[in-house]
């Protein structure tokens, strides 16, 4: 089942001089597919990402997510795509006046109207997996960025994402206790329950571990897909 | 000649840009009243009550001090002229109607409208606005509609709060600590003030709180991804906020008084 399908999709490069932009572009991403990106310019991968996550916004083009079209005019008709695909990138962030705990509660307390809501048995085990369970309620801006990276992989994940864009995976695993190993166990189990995941690492050890259809990016061109 | 047709097109051209985008934000704060959706009001509640925390309560060791101040300064002005004006006019023409609401505004735009401004700012620069999207999370509703409630409410209660201490509090100063005739000051306040005075003190109480709420939100969120941007947007925000309360007072006393 096709998961997202961009049509004749065009993304200008935010700034002058980062990268060529990209597009227009036509690409099917299955759900529970793997994809790894391979690209000549880190800028342009970055904004292939954004456009993805819908941060960044077309020039021209459609995008269908999980079978709808999604509307660019409003951001607020993306909100209930957005909290579907989890993105892990170099902009991504915390909330810095929150607590960790409360970092990962946030949509549960938001949609469900509850301030009380406590962490539930996978979280906490995610948190456990990935050594963040000591600072959860500590606010990001008391701890490390290695901390930090790992308090956002576990609230990415336990989003329970349709599609995971992981840019530069290795750069979120510092800690000691979020090692790669922990990062590719996860995101298999969540692979198999029909997870797509879409990333651009420079790691070959995880990429070797997933067998992944090659999205290259080149001149701000999608030039192939293949196994 | 045709640089300054050019130029003058320009800043006319981005002052109505400023002007209409206000405006429209403005309007989708009004309209999240209206539509009043259930999702994050728990969370709003909450930055509701903080933000009237953070805004009237911490600010009255501020606010009551300079009541108390301008109350007195006022007072001993007053019984200086008090055979040739009416006492009590005098003060609900200056204190209720006019520096009441000036006065809690600038205390407002000085402590919490900037403070606003930079947390936005920061939210923006960093990235956390766009966290918060991908959480599903309208930031609209849990950043912005919150601190429209809140700092309204809080400068509507300061401007109460700010009247009753210069009158009362400015009366008993002098009365305690100096042998000034002050004779019978507050029946002359009672009997000058009247419901409208009440009601466009309060009038304007709420649209400053308004007018500084969209505007430190506004430029908040217009802030561009520089860190060094953010001091920026909170000098605008004062002096943008400070403007347009005076040029609202004005508009707001011409509308009743004239």
């Amino acid at each position: 089942m096709a998961l997202v399908e961009l049509k004749d999709y065009v993304l200008k490069p935010e700034k002058a001089g980062k990268g060529k932009g990209i597009g227009p572009l036509t690409l099917v991403l299955e759900a529970g597919g793997v994809y790894q990106i391979r690209t000549d310019s880190a800028n342009d991968a970055h904004l292939f990402f954004k456009g993805l996550a819908t941060l960044a916004y077309p020039v021209s083009g459609s995008y269908r997510y999980h079978g709808e079209t999604l509307f660019f005019s409003d951001y607020r008709r993306l909100l209930n795509a957005k909290k579907t695909i989890g993105y892990l990138a170099a902009d991504t962030a915390l909330i810095s006046n929150r607590s960790v705990r409360e970092n990962l509660l946030l949509g549960q307390a938001y949609f469900e109207n509850n301030l009380t809501a406590q962490l539930d048995a996978e979280i906490f085990d995610l948190c456990t997996a990935f050594g963040i369970d000591a600072i959860l309620d500590q606010r990001p801006t008391n701890l490390g960025a290695p901390d930090i990276k790992s308090a956002m992989m576990v609230r990415e994940i336990a989003k329970k994402p349709r599609i995971m864009l992981l840019e530069y995976p290795e750069e979120f695993c510092l800690s000691e206790g979020n090692t790669l190993e922990v990062l590719i166990e996860t995101l298999k189990m969540k692979q198999d329950l029909g997870m797509a995941l879409v990333f651009l690492t420079y790691e070959e050890d995880f990429s070797r571990c997933f067998q992944a259809k090659i999205i290259e990016i080149h001149e701000g061109r999608v030039t192939e897909i293949r196994e | 000649m045709k640089f300054i047709a050019g130029y003058t097109g320009r800043k006319t051209l981005e002052f109505i840009n400023y002007i209409l985008n206000i405006f429209a934000f403005t309007y989708r704060l009004f309209e999240l009243f209206l539509t009043r959706p259930v999702a994050g009001r728990a969370l709003i509640k909450r930055a509701v009550v903080e933000q009237i925390y953070f805004t009237a309560v911490q600010a009255l060791p501020i606010i009551i001090p300079i009541a108390l101040m301008v109350g007195t300064m006022l007072i001993i002005q007053f019984t200086k002229l008090s055979g040739d004006f009416d006492l009590g006019k005098v003060t609900v023409v200056l204190v209720v109607r006019e520096l009441g609401p000036i006065i809690t505004a600038l205390v407002v735009i000085l402590r919490s409208a900037t403070a606003v401004t930079i947390e936005i700012s920061s939210m923006t620069v960093f990235n956390e606005i766009e966290a918060l999207e991908m959480a599903g999370v309208d930031p609209m509703r849990i950043l912005s509609f919150s601190r429209f409630v809140g700092i309204t409410t809080a400068v509507l209660c300061m401007f109460i709060i700010f009247d009753i201490v210069a009158v009362f509090g400015g009366y008993v100063i002098v009365w305690v600590a100096s042998d000034v005739p002050m004779g019978a000051f507050l029946i002359l306040v009672a009997k000058a003030i009247t419901g409208t005075d009440m009601v466009v003190g309060l009038l304007k109480a709420l649209s400053f709180g308004v007018a500084m709420t969209v505007i430190s939100l506004y430029q908040g969120f217009k802030t561009r991804k520089m860190s060094t941007l953010i001091p920026v947007s909170a000098s605008k925000t004062a002096v943008q906020s400070f403007f347009w309360i005076m040029v609202i007072n004005i508009f707001i006393s011409a509308v009743f008084y004239l």
